[in-house]
């Protein structure tokens, strides 16, 4: 049962890097199932993904024409970051958006506090901060 | 789909045709940061932003993840904050400023005077500060891994000095060369705390973050310069990861996964050149031994390994304090003492 009647979304965060990297490796990925969530939180996972899709979209497309502007990591020392990996359940292949603390843009950053903040805490959460608000 | 974007290409993508990209790559901007985003459209418009002599301006996030919504805290002519942490952060980069100005004889970061902002507050219980290539961003910790990292001024220096490689040797941030980055960082880092308690090399504790990291555990700290791989030690964040010597050097992939190639794991060997060097050295670190690094930094390109590094220190102690003086033959013996041969390396 999704709680929303338009399919299952299973939304995985991992944060690796920061300041104390060494400590982050050993960070567990946080996940939620909207199989799990009461119908409005499933709705509000769901919305959010899209938003995040779509502007990663966007500027995917756009990152194309410039072949040159690979390197995402000069310039932002010490940043955490962020890969999400959403698992629609129908077998059709695993989405994957990333992005770090200098560079996150509104909807990844809405999607990812979303995550942080509705995900089952595991018994060991080193860094990558808590459930900071998506306002 | 990699969404990983570096501030010169949103810069292209603000100009495209597409009014849909140009919007995603304003509300990317806007996301990061709302006054380096200004400074970055006005850039991208042809405008360019006056040397300030390093002045600083707090800004205070409101625990949001977004600084759009961030307001200015405190200003170089303003009053004091109520606000701790605001001070704290304020104090922590004039304190950076001046070692760089007094010591370096630096103009701020980038030599010409660029102004130093820095955001507090930025999340909740955010468990990090770092350096996005144009500003400083402090979490304030969740009170059991960290507390507010304006609190640690070894961390303040630490991701300024990100700043200062930026704009000097620009190291890599992967595999060696970017564990230099991270040593770089730890290494002034540590030179600007012990200068501002008038420690000498051999009285300073050499960690970083032990202000901040992990409240609950006195005596534990991010890294040891003195010491790696012993920092820390706990059931559920494991051991300090950190090599001593390269017959320890860790072999990591280049992914992002696993900290690029282990840029602040393998630090841990530069790291202990640098002690071994300002200890056998003796009196202040922010004497000779800072002096070779900063030489050092300011002669490297940004692809250097550990061993062309080793061999410009020693080049730059030559150099500054004569071939053979008691300072070039102290980095030598550094070098050699985390398994790097000075002059071993491809002519």
């Amino acid at each position: 049962m999704s709680g929303d009647g338009s399919g299952r979304l299973v939304v995985r965060v991992r944060t690796r890097g920061g300041l104390a990297a060494g400590v982050a490796r050993r960070r567990p990925d946080r996940v939620v199932d909207s199989g799990m969530l009461a119908a409005g939180d499933a709705v509000r996972l769901r919305a959010l993904v899209d938003r995040a899709r779509a502007d990663a979209a966007l500027v995917d497309a756009a990152l194309a024409r410039w072949p040159d502007g690979s390197s995402g990591s000069a310039g932002s020392a010490d940043a955490l970051r962020y890969t999400v990996t959403v698992d629609r359940g129908d077998g059709g292949p695993l989405e994957e958006l990333r992005a770090s603390d200098a560079t996150i843009g509104d909807a990844l950053a809405d999607l990812v506090d979303w995550v942080e903040a509705h995900a089952p805490v595991p018994d060991a959460v080193p860094p990558g901060g808590g459930a900071p608000p998506s306002g | 789909m990699p969404c990983i974007v570096p501030p010169h290409l949103l810069r292209h993508l603000l100009a495209s045709e597409d009014p849909r990209v140009r919007a995603a790559a304003l509300r990317t901007l806007l996301g990061s940061a709302s006054l380096r985003a200004t400074r970055t459209a006005f850039a991208a418009a042809g405008h360019v932003t006056a040397p300030t002599e390093g002045r600083r301006t707090i800004f205070d996030a409101r625990h949001k993840t977004r600084l759009s919504s961030a307001v200015i805290a405190r200003t170089e002519e303003g009053p004091a904050s109520s606000d701790v942490t605001v001070n704290q952060a304020f104090d922590g980069l004039g304190a950076t400023r001046d070692f760089y100005r007094q010591v370096l004889g630096r103009d701020s970061l980038d030599g010409r005077g660029m102004r130093l902002d820095g955001y507090v507050h930025r999340g909740v219980d955010f468990n990090n500060a770092f350096w996005d290539g144009r500003e400083m961003v402090f979490g304030d910790g969740d009170g059991v891994l960290f507390t507010p990292f304006t609190a640690s001024l070894d961390v303040i220096a630490h991701e300024l000095t990100h700043g200062v490689t930026q704009f000097t040797a620009n190291l890599e941030y992967h595999n060696q060369s970017g564990a230099l980055n991270e040593s770089v960082s730890d290494v002034f880092g540590c030179v600007v705390k012990q200068r501002t308690l008038g420690q000498t090399a051999d009285q300073a504790d050499w960690l970083v973050g032990a202000d901040v990291f992990t409240p609950g555990t006195p005596g534990d700290a991010l890294r040891s310069l003195k010491a790696p791989g012993t920092a820390y030690d706990d059931p559920q964040l494991g051991k300090d990861p950190q090599p001593d010597h390269m017959s320890r050097y860790v072999q990591l992939p280049d992914t992002e996964d696993e900290d690029n190639g282990g840029v602040h794991i393998n630090s841990g060997i530069p790291n202990k050149a640098f002690y071994l060097a300002a200890t056998g050295i003796g009196g202040n670190a922010w004497e000779a031994p800072v002096h070779i690094w900063y030489e050092a930094l300011l002669a490297s390109t940004d692809t250097a390994d550990f061993q062309r590094f080793a061999d410009t220190t020693a080049l730059q102690a030559g150099r500054l304090y004569g071939t053979g003086s008691h300072e070039q033959q102290a980095v030598t013996a550094a070098w050699d003492g985390v398994g790097v041969t000075v002059g071993a390396g491809p002519a």
